[in-house]
């Protein structure tokens, strides 16, 4: 009995200390809208991801040069994988730095750090005398400043983003693209076609008799001396980002891009935000294309294969039709016989006969999971001041690509910086330039503005080839440019619903899309079981709600 | 009839030989597949055009294996955390196993439920590691060890093995004959159980060696093991596909030598278990089978 007691009393206290450890680790919740004007601390500890490929932020000159002229020393912790894991066990067991850096946290990690008070709310601190630079940037560009204000007017992290766009290449900065507006760009093998006398397609109807001309004659054995049967008309991934099938939808006046919101939503013109995958053109579609997959036009693996295989595929001269973000990297030396594959017209005979809609994707969002401050930080400001100094052309050009002297040679008339080329590279550090800049990129609150590439710097090459292409000839094939925008900033419980219903929601559209191409489109009964589940148990009708919410709320600020 | 006899042995002899032939190639065929691989060039492997040679003949994949500075430490701290622990594992084992396979021990079934309660029931992943944080053991070896020192599973193995395999009247003779308790134990108990001991080597062996996720929570720095050097050396070769928009050497090409790396790393961590495994496999099959069976 003693010992019963004893064991208790044991236990009790155990779950006491327990008890008091975990509120320990929370005591400096100073998220109520006051600076913090302690100046002493200058030695931070920062936490948060690096490239694989870099050497280090230690011997950073850039950073090094940065933390000088704001008079700080950091000393970085970073990890390149597993990072997500890492900074969970931190922040749970209390033992987190004064700042995470290029972590990446969602919104929704950012309201739950947020409420709890371990991150702070920077809001106060955004004033022209801490952060002229950044004060400057979000006076110009309102819309900055409303995509990392969550929704109730916190700001819990400095913005970083990236926007490259064809205003880099000579548009209209209001009129302008992101690089990720199709990432999509099919293509077709030319010298297949005009071996067999055919023109480029531009209908489904078309594409689909050139894919039979293609397998009925074996064209990889044919024309490229392949072996026998080893022709495969078309292979794409299945709803990938840069090689799925989705480009082809576009017949039927969509194309559900893998989104990063989720899965199959589309904003439509008038600003309704409807879900393509409950609609009736999407029906019709996948009853179309099963008979393609039927006739073994598409590939039988393109449900399982991994872009490694695609791209083996494609370099041995296999294929006809494929999906790819540039021909030359998917086609290797057969590049040459390759031209784009527009976007098609829908089949003829049907309602879809002079269809053809590209639904394109936003570019990347600007978000605030970059750089955050933790309560462990005494002194925000001194910190704050050094990443202020991160808001200018020069400085983010180098943290991106390299320091002045190494990875920028110099500045012409224009005054714009001059990158490294490939034969300097070689001659110099032994590398190729690509090379030079992964030891050096930085990761965290980076903010490169669209008009860096016309005042500050070049847009690399490849950058610009595939720019030009999208402007030249992919966007004059997309009608409807409304997309559903990244920035949208949802309330607390809009969060919270997303969060629940995501997951679900996407794989059961997923694997019921896949199932219909297999094995041929939905009879009536199945098509309306298939839409009572999506809103009976994947929460369609909520997400629809959450979504149009957000919506109207961020065309109302506009 | 004798001679028909002979010839029914000799055509089941056959058929047992081109069945096991079968079951052969099935087993040896993959994992001979992947060392052509590792030589070959990945797009034509993916192809379907490597069969029984290596196709379009390449040793970059070894090349950026053996050229890496980690390798070598990776290496060293691999083999001193399989020993270490190894010998503390099997220790461990030997004795929590041996008393509880006693049955004057007083309260053997109330231990027997506090160990067999952990395969059921573990803290989690964050409660472990704030207990190995604050005990101090976060970048030592030790953190490899101390908190999964004992594995249940493989102690009551040993702990019917013990029951079934060593007649009690043996230990009894050995004390009537003078032994202390602890004399028995070195004296009669270990010898008798060497193959059940073998055993215990090559799964405690076999665990530490392939360990990579212990040692990527707790360790860091110059102490990783050789898989966690692998896995590093794979992941800065590669790349996403959206990463692919601004590297300017190329996707398709980055992404030939991570997947060439994926055959190379397998071979590389497999053949120091793979040399050291025929030494000890006389005794695996004859202990295993003791320990289990008769449990």
């Amino acid at each position: 009995m003693k010992q019963k007691i004893f064991f208790a009393a044991l236990s009790a206290a155990l779950l006491l200390g327990a008890l008091s450890g975990c509120a320990g680790g929370l005591v400096n919740n100073v998220n109520d809208g006051t600076v913090n004007t302690n100046l002493e601390q200058t030695e931070f500890n920062i936490m948060g991801g690096i490239s694989a490929l870099s050497s280090g932020y230690e011997n950073n000159e850039v950073l090094t040069a940065l933390q000088e002229r704001a008079g700080i020393h950091i000393t970085w912790e970073t990890m390149s994988d597993s990072l997500a894991e890492q900074v969970n066990i931190r922040v749970t067991g209390g033992q987190y730095p004064d700042a995470f850096m290029g972590v990446g946290f969602s919104n929704y990690d950012l309201a739950r750090y947020g409420d709890d008070g371990t991150f702070l709310d920077l809001t106060p601190y955004l004033t022209p005398d801490i952060m002229p630079n950044l004060c400057a940037i979000l006076e110009e560009h309102p819309e900055i400043r409303a995509a990392i204000t969550q929704e109730d007017g916190k700001i819990y992290g400095l913005p970083s983003g990236e926007q490259m766009t064809t205003a880099g290449i000579g548009a209209d900065m209001d009129d302008a693209f992101s690089i990720f507006s199709v990432p999509q760009y099919s293509m077709i093998n030319k010298a297949w076609l005009d071996d067999l006398g055919l023109e480029v397609p531009t209908s489904l109807d078309e594409l689909h008799d050139a894919l039979k001309a293609f397998k009925d004659n074996d064209m990889s054995a044919r024309y490229y001396g392949n072996a026998p049967g080893t022709t495969l008309p078309m292979t794409t991934g299945f709803d990938e980002w840069c090689w799925g099938q989705n480009i082809f939808y576009s017949g039927f006046g969509f194309t559900n891009w893998p989104n990063d919101v989720i899965n199959d939503l589309h904003l439509k013109s008038d600003g309704t935000v409807e879900f393509v995958c409950a609609s009736d053109a999407y029906r019709d579609c996948l009853t179309y294309f099963h008979d393609w997959y039927a006739e073994g036009l598409m590939d039988v693996e393109m449900f399982s294969q991994s872009d490694s295989q695609l791209i083996a595929k494609c370099q041995q001269g296999y294929v006809g039709v494929s999906v790819w973000w540039y021909i030359e990297e998917l086609k290797g030396e057969y590049a040459e016989d390759y031209v784009f594959l527009p976007p098609l017209t829908g089949p003829k005979g049907t309602q879809y006969e002079n269809t053809r809609g590209v639904t394109i994707r936003p570019g990347s969002p600007i978000t605030s999971g970059q750089l955050n401050i933790t309560n462990k930080c005494k002194s925000p400001i001194n910190l704050l001041k050094f990443y202020d100094l991160w808001y200018n052309g020069e400085t983010v050009m180098q943290l991106q690509y390299g320091p002045i002297g190494v990875f920028f040679t110099g500045q012409d008339e224009s005054g714009m910086w001059l990158a490294i080329t490939e034969e300097e590279a070689q001659a110099k550090y032994g590398k190729s330039a690509g090379e030079v800049r992964n030891a050096y990129e930085t990761m965290g609150p980076k903010l490169i503005l669209a008009e860096y590439y016309n005042e500050v710097f070049y847009m690399e090459d490849r950058a610009v080839e595939r720019l030009t292409d999208l402007d030249q000839f992919w966007m004059p094939y997309v009608k409807d440019t409304s997309f559903y925008p990244v920035d949208c900033v949802f309330t607390g419980m809009e969060m919270e619903t997303i969060d629940w219903h995501k997951a679900d929601f996407e794989a059961a559209v997923k694997e019921q899309e896949g199932l219909w191409l297999r094995d041929g489109g939905p009879t009536d009964a199945e098509w309306q079981a298939y839409k009572d589940h999506l809103s009976q148990k994947c929460g369609m009708d909520d997400l629809l709600q959450v979504y149009q919410d957000a919506y109207d709320r961020y065309a109302a600020a506009k | 009839m004798r001679k028909a006899s002979g010839m029914s042995d000799r055509t089941s002899q056959m058929i047992l030989t081109v069945i096991c032939a079968v079951v052969l190639l099935i087993v040896a065929y993959p994992l001979y597949y992947v060392v052509v691989a590792s030589f070959s060039d990945p797009y034509q492997v993916y192809a379907g055009k490597t069969f029984l040679f290596p196709s379009g003949f390449t040793l970059d994949g070894y090349k950026a294996v053996f050229l890496n500075d980690g390798i070598v430490s990776g290496f060293l701290n691999s083999v001193k955390y399989t020993v270490v622990g190894t010998i503390f594992s099997v220790v461990m084992l030997y004795i929590t196993a041996y008393p509880l396979a006693q049955k004057d021990l007083p309260g053997r079934k109330a231990l027997s439920i506090f160990f067999l309660f952990t395969m059921y029931f573990a803290g989690g992943l964050v409660p472990t590691y704030l207990v190995v944080k604050q005990t101090g053991l976060v970048g030592s070896m030790w953190s490899l060890f101390l908190p999964g020192g004992v594995g249940v599973g493989n102690m009551i193995i040993v702990r019917n093995y013990f029951q079934s395999s060593i007649p009690h009247d043996l230990v009894e003779a050995a004390e009537i004959d003078g032994c202390s308790k602890l004399r028995t134990f070195f004296s009669v108990v270990i010898p008798l159980s060497m193959p059940i001991l073998a055993v215990m080597v090559v799964f405690s062996m076999v665990a530490y060696w392939n360990d990579w996720f212990t040692a990527l929570i707790y360790l860091g720095g110059k102490n990783i093991p050789l898989p966690l050097v692998m896995r590093n050396i794979l992941i800065k070769s590669s790349a996403t596909a959206s990463q692919a928009a601004t590297i300017s050497g190329g996707y398709a090409e980055l992404n030939k030598l991570t997947e060439l790396l994926k055959f190379c790393s397998m071979i590389v961590a497999a053949l120091p278990m793979l040399a050291i495994y025929p030494f000890v496999q006389k005794y695996f099959e004859k202990g295993f089978m003791a320990g289990a069976v008769k449990g």
